[in-house]
């Protein structure tokens, strides 16, 4: 953040004939001083990848796996929302088997106890709040496994949380 | 600033360093348009990683009896007896195979175990055929990975020698195998 504060006026040194110059020797000058805020903002996330380890059967049986997502936290000096969308519409896929382009939306998210929504390329709003309030969310994931879909191997999706003002 | 002050703001700081993964720092514009344009994100990524992963199971582990043989199918075969239908569950391309262990000896006799035949159906009901359990048997060739889990029913029968079989309880244990090709 870099604001900058100057006069208006150079304050060197000057020989005193202002109206103001009175009997007494005291001289003065009237600076004027502005100062320019930009929009300014902070976003940060408390974790810069949600690993959800190596799976096992249980998880495959039961379809999906709920995991605790990252904290965000974002401040503005002006009203401001987070959203949240996939960086690609599908999971990158490391494996013997076939890619089987599982779609980005198998990753669901909530915050708090709402309903989860499916991670999209269009992007959701996941917080909002007024000029100069700060606001931390935590996202739960809940991502899909099904037996037929999800052959051996390593699987990521990109996500990206992005402040805009409205 | 007093050391206590001091103190409490370095800890501060390490516990924020420690929290906060990813973070960025925006701004510098005058307008809300040139801010969007100049964007605001964090990245994030989730991953897993998803080994050979199956489930196989019975409807039931209790033994099948074969009902006892008539006269008339002695030089032939027993009626047909329903065994445990096999569920599999795989997120990989698998085979299912069935073995049998020699039979039980009766007395001095020793009951080939090539003459329990085995044969599945994808509902409950006998098939027309069935397979010697000689050797290993393959219930399911090559089956891919299904979105729900696959229910093979089994049926067995005993082929029956009149020279041979002595009166007497036969029994054999069947083991069901499932493999990656």
């Amino acid at each position: 953040m870099l604001w900058c504060l100057w006069p208006s006026q150079r304050a060197a040194a000057q020989t005193c004939n202002s109206s103001s110059e009175t009997a007494s020797g005291v001289c003065s000058f009237n600076a004027t001083l502005s100062a320019i805020i930009p929009y300014t903002a902070q976003l940060s996330s408390s974790a810069s990848e949600t690993s959800l380890g190596t799976l096992d059967r249980t998880t495959l049986a039961a379809g999906s796996l709920v995991t605790s997502g990252p904290t965000v936290t974002a401040v503005a000096n002006f009203a401001w929302s987070v959203s949240i969308k996939a960086g690609a519409t599908a999971w990158s896929f490391t494996g013997a088997s076939a890619d089987p382009q599982k779609p980005a939306a198998d990753l669901r998210w909530r915050v708090g106890t709402g309903a989860y929504a499916a991670l999209s390329t269009a992007g959701a709003q996941v917080t909002s709040g007024a000029a100069g309030s700060s606001s931390s969310v935590t996202l739960t994931f809940s991502t899909l496994w099904p037996w037929a879909s999800s052959p051996p191997g390593d699987y990521s999706v990109p996500v990206t949380l992005t402040l805009t003002a409205p | 600033m007093t050391r206590l002050a001091q103190v409490v703001l370095a800890v501060t700081t390490l516990l924020s360093a420690v929290s906060v993964q990813a973070q960025t720092n925006c701004g510098g514009q005058s307008t809300t348009t040139a801010f969007n344009t100049a964007g605001c994100s964090v990245n994030h990524s989730v991953s897993a990683t998803v080994p050979y992963l199956a489930s196989i199971s019975t409807s039931s582990l209790a033994a099948v009896t074969i009902a006892a043989p008539t006269v008339a199918a002695m030089g032939g075969y027993t009626d047909a007896a329903a065994g445990p239908a096999i569920t599999v569950s795989s997120n990989f391309t698998y085979t299912l195979t069935a073995s049998s262990s020699a039979f039980a000896a009766v007395g001095s006799y020793t009951k080939a175990k090539g003459d329990l035949e085995i044969g599945t159906n994808t509902s409950n009901v006998a098939p027309g055929s069935f397979t010697s359990m000689g050797s290993n048997v393959v219930m399911s060739s090559s089956a891919a990975a299904t979105a729900a889990s696959t229910t093979l029913y089994t049926f067995f029968r005993m082929k029956l020698l009149w020279t041979t079989d002595a009166p007497g309880t036969y029994s054999a244990t069947v083991t069901y195998t499932l493999t990656a090709p």
